[in-house]
């Protein structure tokens, strides 16, 4: 590297420098079923998302299904959505978001 | 941002901000999975149907969670990571053979401050709220990936069953590769209730820098190999966020 903040090691290992993408926490969102939007100029560069589930695929019923959610980031928008429900025996696998720049 | 600190990579991407923080190791430890009763199913009037499965529970205290798996024995997945209150967190993992996994947890900054005393740089927002420490190992990412088993579109439907997918990644330019920001692929059926019955689950397993994904059918008791599951297409997403763990 040229420039940039380097952070090494006790062992004198590289640990940080001007090549590495790290995770920056702009904020969270429970979300329980029904989609949403956000948008933050953090995630313009790049963002992540990383979803708690509160329930698992075998919490559901058997004459149902558990409906999982989806994530995009366009741009600045972080955008997620669920599939609409087919019948009362469906369930919604709900949890915490939190998303940023990476 | 008046004063404070900011750092960039050589392509002019921001790393440091001076006000958001970022995600630094705040604990690392070993989990074991063992057989235990792993939900697969409900009947109508409620009766939670279990199969047999490696799995362990155990609690995190972190205010924003990243949990990274590095798993070289057993494909392994984050079943669930459930908010108890504020600052701690019931996890769940579940593997394919019983195995040691390890598990490290990222948090905020602010709430994974080293213990001992202070050396390098810090960075502090301007609250005077910690954002960055150098004594800090921060999460980098090096990859993401996501996908479908089987391609399908997110609502309900029929689909054919698939009894393995399996894909590899490899990143040499790490020697240690962890899995984060986790989702899995899962469709259950106890056709028989309780240990009778099936199940497919995607797990990652990772060993130095390569990372295996294996989606698989599991079977136990009395049941038959189903030929197409009725579920939502969304269960079949897997994703995953690569995370280096060199020299932790």
């Amino acid at each position: 590297m040229t420039a940039g903040l380097q952070i090494f090691d006790a062992r004198g290992n590289v640990v940080f420098d001007a090549t590495y993408r790290v995770l920056r926490i702009a904020g969270s969102v429970y979300i329980n079923g029904g989609g949403g939007s956000l948008v933050d100029g953090r995630l313009a560069q790049g963002g992540f998302v990383s979803f708690q589930p509160d329930v698992t695929c075998g919490d559901g019923y058997l004459s149902g299904g558990v409906i999982t959610p989806r994530f995009s980031i366009s741009g600045s928008t972080l955008t997620w959505s669920y599939a609409d429900r087919h019948n009362n025996y469906d369930i919604v696998q709900s949890g915490f978001v939190f998303y940023g720049g990476s | 941002m008046t004063a404070g600190f900011q750092a960039w990579t050589d392509s002019g991407l921001v790393q440091i901000d001076g006000t958001t923080p970022n995600y630094a190791l705040r604990q690392s430890f070993n989990v074991g999975t063992n057989g235990g009763d792993m939900p697969a199913g409900k009947s109508n009037s409620g009766n939670q149907y279990t199969l047999r499965a490696n799995i362990v529970d155990f609690t995190v205290y972190a205010a924003t969670p990243l949990i990274v798996l590095y798993s070289p024995n057993a494909y392994a997945t984050i079943l669930r990571c459930i908010r108890q209150e504020a600052n701690t967190w019931a996890v769940r993992l579940w593997s394919n053979n019983s195995a040691t996994i390890g598990v490290y947890v990222f948090d905020q900054a602010s709430a994974a401050v080293p213990s001992g005393p202070g050396f390098g740089l810090q960075v502090f927002d301007a609250n005077g709220t910690l954002i960055a420490d150098a004594r800090q190992r921060l999460a980098r990412v090096i990859d993401t990936r996501a996908g479908n088993i089987n391609n399908a579109g997110a609502g309900f439907g029929q689909w054919g069953q698939v009894d393995q997918r399996s894909y590899s990644w490899s990143y040499p330019g790490v020697s240690k590769i962890g899995v984060a920001a986790i989702g899995t692929a899962f469709v259950s059926s106890p056709t028989g209730g309780s240990n009778s019955g099936w199940y497919n689950m995607s797990g990652l397993q990772t060993t130095g820098n390569t990372i295996n994904l294996n989606y698989a059918y599991y079977q136990q008791g009395n049941t038959s190999h189903p030929g197409n599951n009725n579920c939502f297409g969304s269960q079949y997403d897997w994703r995953f966020m690569a995370v280096d763990l060199s020299n932790i």
